[in-house]
């Protein structure tokens, strides 16, 4: 098997332009300002730009779980949010395999996973199930 | 069987009088449910807005749906919108609710071009302070999608932040 125990997730980036909130409040038929309008975070006190969307935070840790395991399964996904992401933002996500089960010919890898803007800010904290199929 | 009819005019009632409910009137309540089908050039948005790489011209090749359409189904095709969460609670949309946690298993992948149904309830709604925050509330609900055939396809348990303004004095 070519996964181990303590192996590290190659990393997956992207940056969050306000074009695609845009869209994921139309997809989530979400009206709340904070994704749209710079000024009502500012009203809020929640920062100086547009905060994305927490599904899309969580769209991002999925794909970089079918990035490091493109012939998987996501059984389970646990994710806290942590901090917000904003427009501009240039993410990261890492991880590293926690555990791995073999069982009845399935493999199951269980990942600890973070999303991170630069070194310090930590957004979405996340632990997946993934099924590697034969 | 879900008495759909009777759990939409229970959450018209409780909307219309959310002013003079206690945090407790919302534990257990159902939502009305419904249901979602995801389309095949939706899907592709979805993809491309997140950073995955789909061609387009492979369209109709494309059997499954990206995984993050568990949280889109179940908020979109529960019979209330994220609005009318807000609504049924009183709360105001301008304080900046946050999605706080979300946790989701799955049974099976799901497939594009297919109809899925959601069910699901608030499991509970309690009031705290938070030291970033102020007065919060934290609203704590689960949705489960189903096929045609009631065939559990996943669950997703949600945990949303609601900082309290001066508006919000539920």
């Amino acid at each position: 098997m070519k996964y181990k125990k303590g192996d590290s997730l190659e990393n997956w980036n992207f940056t969050v332009i306000q074009k695609n909130m845009d869209l994921w409040a139309e997809i989530l038929d979400d009206p709340n300002p904070i994704h749209l309008d710079v000024n009502s975070v500012k009203l809020l006190g929640l920062g100086e730009k547009t905060i994305n969307q927490g599904h899309a935070n969580i769209a991002y840790i999925i794909n970089a779980i079918n990035y490091n395991f493109p012939e998987s399964e996501i059984i389970k996904l646990n994710n806290k949010m942590t901090d917000s992401i904003v427009e501009g933002d240039k993410i990261t996500v890492s991880g590293h395999i926690e555990n791995i089960v073999e069982k009845n010919k399935r493999i199951i890898i269980t990942c600890q996973l973070q999303l991170n803007v630069g070194k310090e800010k930590v957004s979405v904290v996340s632990e997946a199930d993934i099924l590697i199929k034969a | 069987m879900i008495d759909t009819a009777n759990i939409t005019e229970k959450w018209k009632y409780l909307t219309n009088n959310s002013k003079n409910l206690s945090l407790n009137d919302f534990f257990d309540l159902d939502f009305p449910g419904g249901n979602f089908y995801i389309d095949k050039e939706a899907n592709f948005l979805v993809n491309q807005s997140t950073g995955k790489k789909v061609d387009k011209e492979d369209l109709n090749n494309i059997i499954l749906a990206h995984p993050i359409y568990f949280m889109i189904i179940t908020l979109r095709g529960s019979g209330a919108s994220i609005q009318d969460i807000f609504d049924l609670l009183n709360y105001d949309t301008k304080n900046g609710p946050m999605l706080g946690q979300c946790n989701m298993s799955f049974n099976y992948q799901l497939k594009v071009d297919y109809k899925y149904n959601v069910r699901g309830k608030i499991n509970s709604l309690i009031e705290k302070k938070s030291q970033k925050l102020g007065k919060i509330k934290i609203l704590d609900f689960s949705l489960s999608l189903y096929d045609d055939l009631s065939l559990k396809i996943g669950d997703v348990n949600y945990i949303w932040i609601l900082p309290l303004g001066k508006k919000n004095e539920i």
